[in-house]
């Protein structure tokens, strides 16, 4: 048995609500058994509401069917009917109390509003489970929210031990050892979590942290610039969990699982989600248009173009479906509708990046230097924090300068190399890269002055 | 023995044994009454004369402006030394009365009075926050209105009348402004100011949450909007400055603002709460630039690296370490951050640490939506304590209020005081504290300021599609009250004479019972929230404060003679050694 030691009074203070609560949800979930949960359900969707009672009905035939209970509970979690969820997953737990999956999806319930409640809960789920890494770090994060680092890192150091590659629990032994000080072992699982998950914006921020701490204020400054333009969260592999959020059948969650999959690289998976929901809702102009945005990902603009047109069918306004279009346009080559889509945009937002580097291209295209630069100009004006965004802005900035430079305008070459390693600056690149830019600043200066 | 039961369940579900000794659990806050001091606030809103109903006319078609709006203004507006009002309001008419702003003159004993008519004070948009400040240096304060759609700046004609002279001074920000902060950017004696701005909301967009049911739209609904930075040049216009400045160049959604000197390299800094994107920390550069270092100096995101729902922020030095910490509050679901200052050497500081959880202030806060924030002395012990007024921006899971025939029963919530032990750990007195914690409205402006002129802190509460509230502070009687556990206080105003100003920027370092205590001149803030108020500091057991030591912006520092605990004091920069 583990030990809090002469602490577990103070302890005992802090996590007195989440124990209190939890104590009295079992006590109601004994004396409630075969009651099912009454959500209101005046004001959902069809669709939630058909697979809601679908549930309740199969429930109330089979009140002592723990798989039943905890599968309306799953239900009812997937639509955020958080109260119902976590008394129907306490039934399911009250029947088959050696099930690790009802009381682990309870705990996910009272993860976000109870952190001591769903610390008891994860310790129960761990303990019929012990080798369920995603538990282990829901565990040390919740113990994280409620102050017991120690404990937490013991957690952390359990999954890391089950699933070596977990960039989430490297994340996690990072983060304790750097607010320990101990910055050598912070730095350690930081550029371990790193490794595993280059492309995740919490890993790089904290990267970052360290190597400012380390002494390194070049490295982390880069690393802070760049941690701004990638995906904000890092998907853990968590099976269980993503059984629940697969059962959620409103627009939303169809729209909410596709980005997921897109921020994590599973285009395919995207685009299903987006053309379920298409076939359940063929009028929905957000999915259409998300639709549009993952076809362009993945590079097929005649099909990102189509879903852009239909999604601006159904709503002419959609905000950023007219900028997929011009997009999707200019890769196809039908520049004069590109262009006439791109002023469209650009007449309403004028600073809108992308729509002024199309433009760019486009007066590129017919050699009008002065448009391209004049645009150029208003994009770099505009600033950009999108990594897709800023390689194009230089690449642009880069061929213009050899046209530039070409045609003897030394100064004006050597102007539009100062924004491209302006722009790289903003956007986190490494030095090697600038070396090579400032490089070719320098012969353009010296080629203007001789 | 029924708590005894209670640790035993406790115990056995954490897997602890008592009687085994091994790793060191954290202080843990206490959340007893007695050990929180017994602060107690009552609302005293009826007997103020404050009449102030915020309202939108909005219930049932979920305009997101609807919720997020609410703030607030406190600032003496006709120079009788008493705090004033000003609530920004939605501009929309409801049951044939114009949801009008309206400016409140404060009487003596604590009683205030419509006088919006013939203020020139009556702007008819669509009202979000405002922001306080000499800016012109002649002695009195103006007020900078923020808006969805064009900013209105009031220049203070005196005796509570204002003009409109947003065109004459450049400053009709558009689109969707939040908060804002007068600060002196360059030390040159003229106040800059730095507007946040949020979403290019489109009305059209209708959301729904999980499940299908509407609800308001968040921001990731929206892009962001860069904020604005205007440079005040020499009293008479604002030029914008933003695109020189650096701060053009992020669109994030910006709700909170606060200027300090947080590297204490000389030069306040701006730090900006985003919802639902990093927060920004502009370190000020000098020559009108700013670098947004927040990721580096862990200021942008939580303890786990993501970026949280920023609404208000709340400074000051909460461990007695002499440096300025940092607090947000969040959504629902999420804690409320405090970033603990680590110190370093002025201008190359080490940064910022997310430890809200070691200093109880991160799971109290997850069943609330927190807005308005502030570090005050509330027991006048001479430690800074944390409010936090809350209120939901989609519906709560379940409803707290009972107000069956109220739209907004659904997004009320309670407001939060945690007491500080001035060692940096919180002790959450939220339900003990009367009125203020239990009141269930949804609540947006914080302002805490001594109604009354007794010697402890009240506070004012601004609420969406409600009542503003006035919450009387009951725990000190004031000076000369026997009663044990009375504690004295110090008022103090920091003016710069030639500047005819509060030296905004400045810092106060109190010596109490050989202990220093250091607050900071600044105007009121946290979320959609302006003002100016004197400097309140709790004494404690002591009786005096022994000297003051003044660090004036640019950095010259000056001591003055203390005080008796009952004074107020007002420190003139040049009259001290």
């Amino acid at each position: 048995m583990r030990s809090c030691a002469s602490g577990c009074a103070g302890l005992l203070t802090r996590i007195r609500g989440g124990v209190i609560a939890a104590s009295l949800l079992s006590l109601a979930a004994v004396t409630q058994a075969a009651q099912p949960p009454a959500p209101d359900l005046t004001a959902v969707e069809p669709r939630v509401r058909a697979a809601i009672e679908k549930e309740l009905a199969t429930t109330v035939r089979e009140p002592d069917s723990p798989s039943t209970w905890g599968r309306l509970a799953m239900t009812l979690h997937a639509h955020q009917f958080d109260d119902e969820a976590a008394s129907a997953y306490a039934e399911a737990s009250r029947l088959a109390p050696g099930d690790f999956r009802w009381i682990y999806l309870r705990a996910n319930v009272e993860e976000a509003r109870d952190p001591a409640a769903a610390a008891t809960l994860y310790r129960q789920a761990v303990e019929l489970d012990p080798n369920y890494a995603p538990a282990r770090i829901r565990l040390a994060s919740a113990l994280e929210k409620v102050g017991l680092a120690a404990d937490a890192d013991d957690h952390y150091r359990e999954a890391a031990r089950l699933e070596p590659d977990n960039a989430v629990a490297h994340l996690g032994l990072g983060r304790l050892a750097l607010a320990r000080g101990d910055v050598d072992q912070a730095a350690r699982h930081l550029e371990r979590a790193y490794e595993l998950s280059p492309e995740t914006q919490a890993v790089v921020a904290m990267l970052s942290r360290v190597r400012h701490r380390a002494g390194d204020r070049d490295g982390a400054r880069r690393l802070a610039q760049a941690a701004r333009d990638l995906p904000p969260l890092l998907h853990q592999r968590d099976p269980r969990r993503a059984e629940v959020d697969l059962l959620a059948v409103d627009s939303e969650s169809f729209l909410r699982r596709s980005k997921t999959y897109r921020e994590t690289g599973q285009l395919q998976a995207s685009l299903g989600e987006l053309r379920r929901l298409i076939e359940l809702e063929p009028a929905n102009a957000q999915a259409h248009f998300a639709a549009a945005g993952v076809q362009d990902r993945m590079n097929r603009p005649r099909e990102a173009a189509a879903a852009a047109r239909r999604a601006l069918e159904l709503d002419p306004d959609l905000a950023g479906g007219r900028a997929v279009l011009a997009g999707a346009l200019f890769k196809l080559g039908q520049f004069g509708e590109a262009a006439a889509e791109a002023e469209r945009v650009l007449a309403e937002d004028p600073a809108d990046v992308h729509m002024l580097l199309v433009t760019t291209m486009l007066a590129m295209r017919e050699n009008d230097v002065v448009r391209a630069l004049e645009r150029l100009d208003r994009a770099a004006v505009a600033g950009v924090s999108d990594s897709r965004m800023r390689e194009l802005m230089v690449q642009l900035q880069l061929e213009l300068a050899d046209a530039l430079g070409g045609a003897g305008l030394y100064d004006d070459a050597a102007r539009r190399i100062e924004q491209v390693i302006e722009t790289l600056e903003r956007g986190g690149a490494s030095e090697s890269e600038l070396r090579l830019h400032q490089r070719r600043l320098a012969q353009y200066r010296e080629r203007a002055r001789g | 023995m029924r708590l005894l039961a209670v640790a035993a369940t406790a115990a056995a579900i954490l897997g602890c044994a008592v009687e085994e000794g091994a790793s060191e659990p954290p202080a843990a806050p206490s959340t007893d009454v007695a050990a929180a001091g017994g602060v107690r606030f009552v609302d005293v809103t009826a007997e103020t004369g404050l009449d102030f109903v915020h309202a939108t006319a909005s219930a049932g078609t979920f305009p997101m402006p609807a919720i997020m709006g609410g703030g607030v203004a406190a600032f003496d507006a006709d120079g009788d030394d008493l705090l004033d009002l000003y609530f920004p309001n939605a501009g929309i008419e409801t049951a044939g009365e114009p949801g009008r702003n309206r400016f409140y003159l404060q009487r003596p004993r604590g009683r205030f009075v419509d006088a919006t008519a013939g203020s020139g004070l009556d702007n008819p948009g669509f009202g979000m926050g405002a922001a306080v400040g000499d800016v012109d240096n002649d002695g009195d304060l103006d007020l900078y209105v923020t808006n969805l759609g064009a900013d209105v700046f009031y220049r203070n004609e005196g005796g509570g009348r204002f003009a409109d002279v947003t065109e004459e001074f450049g400053v009709a920000t558009s689109g969707w402004s939040t908060s804002a902060v007068f600060f002196d950017a360059d030390l040159d004696g003229w106040l800059d100011l730095y507007v946040a701005r949020y979403v290019q909301w489109n009305e059209a967009r209708e959301c729904q949450v999980q499940g299908g049911r509407v609800d308001y739209c968040g921001p990731q609904q929206f892009e962001g909007e860069a904020d604005v930075f205007y440079r005040n040049e020499g009293g008479r216009r604002f030029v914008d400055r933003s695109r020189d400045a650096g701060v053009s160049l992020i669109e994030d959604a910006g709700l909170g603002v606060v200027a300090s000197d947080l590297d204490e390299d000389g030069l306040p800094d701006i730090y900006v709460a985003n919802d639902a994107d990093p927060n920004q920390l502009w370190m000020n550069r000098g020559g009108g630039v700013f670098e947004d270092d927040a990721v580096l100096l862990g200021a942008a995101y939580n303890r786990f690296g993501v970026g949280e729902a920023g609404m208000g922020i709340a400074l000051g030095d909460i461990d007695g370490d002499r440096d300025v910490d940092l607090f947000l509050s969040h959504l629902i679901e999420e804690t409320n951050t405090l970033y603990v200052n680590l110190g370093g050497p002025p201008g190359a500081t080490d940064g910022f640490e997310d430890r809200a959880a070691e200093a109880g202030l991160a799971a109290p806060s997850t069943p609330y939506t927190g807005f308005g924030t502030a570090f005050f002395d509330a027991d006048n012990d001479g430690d800074l304590d944390l409010a936090v007024v809350n209120g939901a921006v989609k519906q709560r899971p379940e409803t707290l209020s009972d107000r069956d025939d109220w739209f907004w029963r659904g997004y009320a919530e309670p407001n939060m005081l945690m007491l500080g032990d001035g060692a940096g750990v919180f002790a959450d007195a939220s339900t003990a504290s009367g009125d203020f914690g239990t009141a269930l409205d949804v609540s947006r402006g914080l302002v805490p300021f001594d109604l009354e002129g007794d010697g402890d802190l009240d506070l004012l509460v601004s609420n969406l599609e409600g009542s503003a509230r006035v919450y009387l502070n009951e725990t000190i009687t004031g000076l000369g009250d026997a009663r044990p556990g009375a504690a004295g206080w110090v008022r103090a105003r920091v003016v710069d004479p030639d500047l005819r100003r509060t030296a905004l920027g400045a810092s106060v370092v109190a010596w109490i019972a050989g202990q220093p205590v250091r607050r900071l001149v600044m105007p009121l803030g946290g979320y959609l929230t302006g003002g100016d108020a004197p400097l309140h500091i709790g004494l404690g057991d002591a009786t005096t404060v022994e000297r003051f030591e003044v660090t004036w912006p640019g950095g010259t520092v000056e001591t003055f003679d203390g005080a008796a605990s009952g004074s107020e004091v007002t420190l003139l920069r040049g009259e001290g050694r």
